[in-house]
């Protein structure tokens, strides 16, 4: 990001950048940067609270009248979610979603517990759609059923080609993996007990059957010939720190 | 709250590494320009989002970057930025928290800001030492200019 900034400077335009990782930005040192004490992937601190947003966009934009730099601020407030106590002591998600026993092994078997799955969260999916306006689902061009089945297919031998002529088996198998980790996230946004983006992770890694497969998909594609799949399996399909 | 020490130490050392790669550049350019109340805003994102419709971002990181109409409605915004290791739960419930294309357009019916650029632009940020981006970056700095951009907000993600 900072990188840019220089770049985008030496060619004669002012930038002011928001900055989420300050040992970063004090190395590469661009033009302006507003460090934020934000989570990785919410720049702008806090979903649905324009006010806040509104603050930390202001505070960035100001740097453009600062008379000199390079200028590296921070902004004095956390975001409001963390600093919220969550409605509930970890988030539980009341669907009674059928994880497997740690014995249950098959392709087949792990298709149709994910199917299952899938359909019983689709009620709060659809329910996602019409609070949020949107779903960023769609990435794979599936339908969700079909990126499920499609993901699954992965564990078995020998491993389906691409369904996309112009992309990579692994390319196809992240997009379809990122959809079902997409709808997974909305629907458990539209549940009761507000539960936060943590609490979302922990429930989808520790207590789904997708996220089984995904950790099963992982060790799969580390072995794979493939080095498209070595790479997803090394670090793009499971995040640092996941472990069963 | 990411601060680097209160991060897992596989996050922190992960970060600590990238940095070491991250580039020490020479020159500190700085362009000046009106008062923020006339200028013309647009974004440049790391993030990895554009248009549903559009090419996703390749699981091989490259430099390419996706152009994103500032008439496009929310709905259509969708992300395929290849990192996992970051929250998606806050994109995936208010584009803003990314890519806050609502509060720059309430900034310009407020007189904040001037106006807001008819095009933004995205990366996917995993591409990395960050100079891999010096060749776009120039090429996107004249695309701004014939929109008459004179502020550039950088997010990442």
């Amino acid at each position: 990001m900072g990188a840019l900034g220089h770049y985008l400077e030496e060619e004669g335009l002012a930038t002011t950048q928001i900055s989420l990782v300050r040992e970063h930005t004090e190395l590469i040192q661009p033009p302006r940067a507003l460090w934020v004490p934000f989570m990785l992937g919410r720049p702008f601190g806090a979903p649905n609270d324009p006010e806040f947003q509104r603050k930390v966009l202001i505070a960035a934009l100001r740097l453009l009248e600062v008379e000199s730099g390079p200028v590296l601020q921070d902004f004095p407030k956390d975001a409001p979610a963390t600093l919220e106590t969550s409605d509930m002591e970890g988030f539980a998600c009341p669907v009674n979603l059928s994880r497997p026993n740690p014995d249950s092994s098959g392709e087949m078997d792990m298709t149709q517990l994910l199917l299952d799955e899938v359909a019983q969260l689709l009620p709060w999916h659809d329910l996602a759609i019409k609070r949020l306006g949107r779903s960023t689902v769609g990435i794979s061009g599936r339908s969700i059923e079909e990126a499920a089945r499609y993901v699954t297919s992965h564990l078995g031998e020998p491993p389906p080609p691409s369904y996309d002529a112009g992309m990579s088996a692994a390319e196809t198998l992240k997009r379809a993996c990122d959809d079902l980790k997409a709808f997974y996230h909305e629907a458990a946004v539209a549940q009761p007990g507000n539960p936060t983006g943590d609490e979302i992770q922990k429930w989808f890694w520790k207590q789904t059957t997708a996220g089984r497969v995904f950790l099963d998909l992982r060790d799969i594609c580390r072995k794979r010939a493939d080095p498209g799949m070595q790479a997803l399996g090394r670090s793009v399909l499971v995040p640092r720190g996941v472990e069963r | 709250m990411v601060r680097l020490a209160d991060l897992p130490e596989w996050e922190r050392e992960h970060l600590l590494e990238k940095g070491r790669e991250a580039p020490r550049f020479m020159s500190r350019p700085w362009v000046r320009g009106p008062e923020l109340n006339k200028r013309r805003v647009a974004i440049v994102t790391t993030s990895g989002v554009h248009r549903r419709g559009d090419r996703a971002f390749s699981l091989v990181p490259d430099t390419d970057y996706r152009v994103i109409p500032g008439d496009t409605p929310a709905d259509e915004l969708v992300m395929s930025h290849i990192s996992v290791n970051f929250d998606r739960t806050g994109f995936q419930q208010d584009v803003n928290v990314v890519f806050p294309i609502d509060r720059l357009k309430e900034l310009v019916r407020d007189a904040v800001i001037a106006s807001v650029a008819d095009f933004h632009y995205a990366f996917m940020g995993a591409a990395w030492p960050p100079t891999r981006f010096g060749a776009k970056a120039r090429e996107l700095a004249g695309l701004l200019k014939r929109d008459r951009v004179d502020a550039v907000l950088l997010t990442p993600v």
